[in-house]
């Protein structure tokens, strides 16, 4: 019913939707995608749905499809529980060393779960002392490798995605509003009746994210001897070279994140969100008394399980000079491809996501969430041979497919999501009246964007850089499908060293993945916070 | 005006970068570790001028990269080389169309049987199938040397292999059903199962649980066992059914792409691949048998003819693959 009322409101929204815009998003992904998918449709008689049939001749294939979906509930669940309570004491209260816990809670995010889960077998083995004297490794071990290990390993990778998230919705909740509710009500209830109400977009849209995350993870499930469906798309392309197979196989989870999202859509409806303040003054934050200490505890409980463990396994597995050295000698080049790629990569997705999400919320092109949406439910390897299709053409070859521009043009793809969810989000919570009023007093488009918006969206816009240089820093999917010859990044020399390297080479290059975006991202910070507290911006 | 003007300048300097097609380099596309190939190559620049523009792949993400790459590309080959860790993987190529027959004059001493008979793929530098085992687990006289130990109840619960329906495992698998027959080779791997062998992601998770003790032993490639040996891990290796059906080999093939860009450098660089100073390179570093006759002597690299081989045909083992895939993929799901 409320998914209907959703369609409804979509049809009814009379939308001005920039063309050039569309071409681009058709461009990036969805003719790639569409190329792929029509081509499922094909085999050498003309057309047919036998690549579809698969879906029903297996009978485990709905058991598999169960055990994604929990998964993902799960993993979302999880990562809610801990992380709105989590961002929360970190933009909201008092809490002592908010600013570094802040940032050191996001370097789980900078490295690809599966080495999250190679560390964690580290530390949950069978023979760790530890375990073998308290007579608990077979325990550890069992729990690891189940669904609940693996939702584990997940819930800890992607927490910092609902920090950021909630952390950037927070900031921008305007103070006056609790301000006033404080006149009339308890601080509790001013948190559960205007507080979260105003951060459930924001919610929502970790949650979406996080959820299709999990659902397109094979190689965590894989490790820890957890079947999921989204491996068996992964077989059909590793195993079969049956490229057809494997796209009709990614249907179900496309329907999936669809019918996710239609729920999603629903309950954004339900609310309201926008708040009717002209500017923005941040909100004091919550002194916690003697609570500080017992937050703070949590906050250390948390940075223990999800930074200090598995990425202080993989520091002392590194710990040697040689390690480095080797590890620099074999990086070679990929440090600075992989900077130059993830800079260009998020400023572009943060220019592209401001856009797609102003015409989404103020000019009701909803279909772009949808083809947003589609690109990033979509198996990396399914879009990244999309991409060769359609950019490996003779015009192209030498400008486009075999440049870093092609890697772009994946990332794109892949997270343009990503920032537009967060902008998403920044809009709904910012009236519309101000352009009104703007537009009313004769401002022009430019001064309303330049005067109003970017102020008013700067730390989400500061957020989703960073968000956006993480997700392309680590991409691995797409990037080892379509990236120029010669042009390997980091995380692809990572792997490409993995299976025959001592495993001292391999830490010390995992180390070298998170200690260049944990620079990277302290430094956007500091800067910000430093422009921020002067009102320099 | 404007619009059109600047969209004519883009689209010529499309036209003019798309045409340039660079002579002094050559393209290669390899599923063999970065860490072993990329000296290889970079000697091969020193010694041709040719600059090389690797596309690393790796075990660790089941050489998907390369491989639908190479057949995405199919209608405009970016690729001049396939270096490849296995047979399966040419012969894939080979069945596609994307392969074209390149007979190097440096073949002409290699063994018949590690080469295609169209000359699609030639096999140079090999590994084998190996058990490794955990010596703090298992003294060496009790150790296990055959692929019988994984069900043999002794064993119960401390094996490994990597998941068959990937890589040389897979390969070997097929071996085994070749060798044993169908009925034969599907009780042994039910039994298999039924014995609590643990399914690894890859060789290389193979490697890491038996040096951590997690089991006691699994089924791995030489140079998978050697890199834990000179690591100074707790392991040791010992090849497969010695006496009995014998070790899988597993050579490296090289291969010419149809249409490549660059057909001429690809074919120098398949000839300087096919040297003795090439094998005895990937010896040094990485333990690989060399099939060249008289080859360069490397301590510690036992030789092809040291060892019993499994009797295959790579052709007839590659069809037997793609037979058993149903049963494998039900295998690993149960």
């Amino acid at each position: 019913m409320r998914g209907e009322r959703w369609i409804a409101g979509c049809l009814m929204k009379r939308t001005r939707t920039s063309p050039i815009l569309l071409l681009l998003i058709l461009l990036i992904g969805v003719i790639p995608i569409a190329w792929m998918f029509g081509a499922s449709f094909w085999n050498a008689r003309g057309l047919t749905l036998q690549h579809y049939a698969v879906l029903f001749q297996e009978a485990r294939t709905l058991k598999l499809l169960g055990n994604t979906v929990a998964l993902g509930m799960l993993v979302v669940a999880g990562t809610l529980l801990l992380g709105i309570p989590l961002a929360f004491f970190l933009a909201r209260t008092d809490v002592p060393f908010r600013n570094l816990l802040g940032t050191i809670l996001l370097v789980p995010l900078f490295l690809p779960p599966y080495i999250l889960a190679v560390a964690w077998s580290s530390i949950l083995g069978r023979r760790v002392l530890v375990h073998q004297r308290f007579g608990i490794g077979e325990t550890a071990w069992a729990f690891l490798n189940s669904i609940w290990g693996c939702t584990f390993v997940l819930v800890f990778a992607f927490l910092p995605i609902v920090i950021l998230f909630i952390k950037t919705a927070l900031v921008q909740i305007q103070a006056e509003i609790e301000e006033a509710a404080r006149l009339e009500t308890a601080r509790r209830k001013i948190v559960w009746h205007i507080t979260l109400p105003l951060i459930a977009p924001a919610m929502l849209s970790s949650a979406m994210v996080i959820f299709m995350l999990t659902i397109s993870e094979f190689a965590v499930p894989m490790f820890l001897s957890v079947n999921v469906f989204t491996s068996e798309v992964f077989t059909q392309f590793a195993a079969f070279y049956n490229y057809e197979t494997a796209v009709a196989m990614s249907l179900p989870l496309i329907v999936i994140t669809l019918a996710a999202m239609m729920w999603e859509r629903a309950r954004l409806q339900e609310g309201v969100f926008a708040t009717e303040e002209a500017m923005p003054q941040l909100s004091p934050r919550l002194p916690l008394g003697g609570w500080r200490f017992a937050v703070l505890g949590f906050c250390l409980l948390i940075f223990i399980i999800s930074v200090l463990l598995p990425i202080g396994i993989i520091l002392m597995q590194s710990l040697s000079f040689e390690a480095y050295f080797r590890a620099f000698e074999v990086a070679e080049n990929g440090i600075a491809t992989s900077f130059l790629n993830s800079a260009v990569g998020a400023t572009v997705l943060v220019a592209f996501g401001f856009v797609v999400a102003y015409q989404i919320e103020r000019r009701g092109a909803q279909h772009f969430d949808v083809l947003l949406l589609l690109m990033f439910a979509i198996p990396s390897t399914v879009l990244g041979i999309g991409l060769i299709k359609l950019w490996n053409q003779s015009l192209f070859a030498g400008t486009i497919y075999n440049t870093f521009v092609i890697v772009i043009i994946a990332y794109l793809a892949r997270f343009l999501i990503l920032p537009e969810r967060m902008f998403l989000s920044a809009f709904k919570q910012l009236p519309v009246s101000l352009e009104e009023a703007a537009k009313m007093d004769g401002a022009s488009t430019a001064q309303i964007w330049t005067k109003i918006l970017l102020p008013l969206t700067a730390p989400t816009i500061a957020a989703a850089w960073i968000i956006g240089f993480i997700f392309c820093f680590g991409e691995l999917g797409a990037t080892i499908i379509v990236y120029p010859a010669g042009g390997a990044t980091l995380p692809i020399r990572l792997y490409t060293i993995m299976a025959n390297s001592p495993e001292s080479v391999t830490a010390a290059m995992s180390m070298m993945l998170v200690l260049p975006i944990l620079v990277a991202v302290s430094l956007v910070m500091f800067s910000l916070n430093f422009l921020f507290t002067r009102k320099l911006i | 005006m404007w619009l059109k003007a600047s969209t004519l300048i883009f689209a010529a300097c499309l036209l003019l970068t798309s045409c340039t097609k660079k002579s002094d380099e050559v393209v290669v596309y390899t599923s063999i570790d970065q860490v072993f190939s990329e000296p290889i190559l970079k000697d091969f620049e020193q010694a041709t001028g040719i600059r090389v523009k690797p596309v690393f792949d790796t075990e660790e993400t089941k050489s998907t990269g390369v491989l639908n790459r190479l057949i995405a590309e199919k209608d405009n080959p970016q690729c001049d080389v396939f270096w490849s860790g296995d047979p399966v993987r040419a012969l894939v190529l080979k069945r596609k169309g994307i392969t074209s027959s390149y007979l190097s004059p440096n073949a002409a001493e290699i063994p018949d049987e590690f080469k295609d008979a169209e000359d699609h793929w030639i096999g140079f530098s090999s590994r084998a199938r190996v058990l490794l085992y955990n010596t703090n687990l298992v003294k060496s006289e009790a150790a296990p040397n055959s692929i019988y130990d994984f069900i043999n109840l002794k064993w119960k619960g401390q094996g490994t292999i990597a998941n068959p329906l990937f890589g040389t495992t897979s390969f070997h698998v097929a071996a085994i059903f070749s060798a044993l027959g169908d009925a034969a080779a599907k009780e042994f791997f039910a039994k298999m199962k039924a014995n609590g062998v643990i399914v690894a992601t890859s060789n290389g998770d193979v490697r890491k649980r038996v040096a951590d003790g997690e089991v006691a032993f699994g089924l791995a490639d030489t140079d998978d066992a050697n890199e834990a040996i000179k690591e100074g891990k707790s392991v040791a290796m010992v090849f497969l059914d010695q006496p009995g059906i014998g070790t899988l080999i597993v050579p490296n093939t090289v291969s010419l792409i149809k249409n490549s860009p660059h057909a001429e450098n690809g074919k120098k660089l398949i000839d300087y691949l096919l040297t003795r100073e090439v094998e005895a390179k990937l010896a040094a570093s990485c333990a690989q048998m060399p099939l060249l006759p008289n080859a360069i002597a490397v301590s510690g690299v036992t030789s092809v003819d040291q060892i019993t081989p499994m009797k295959i045909d790579y052709e007839h083992v590659a069809q037997k693959l793609e037979e058993i895939q149903p049963f494998l993929k039900d295998w690993v799901g149960k």
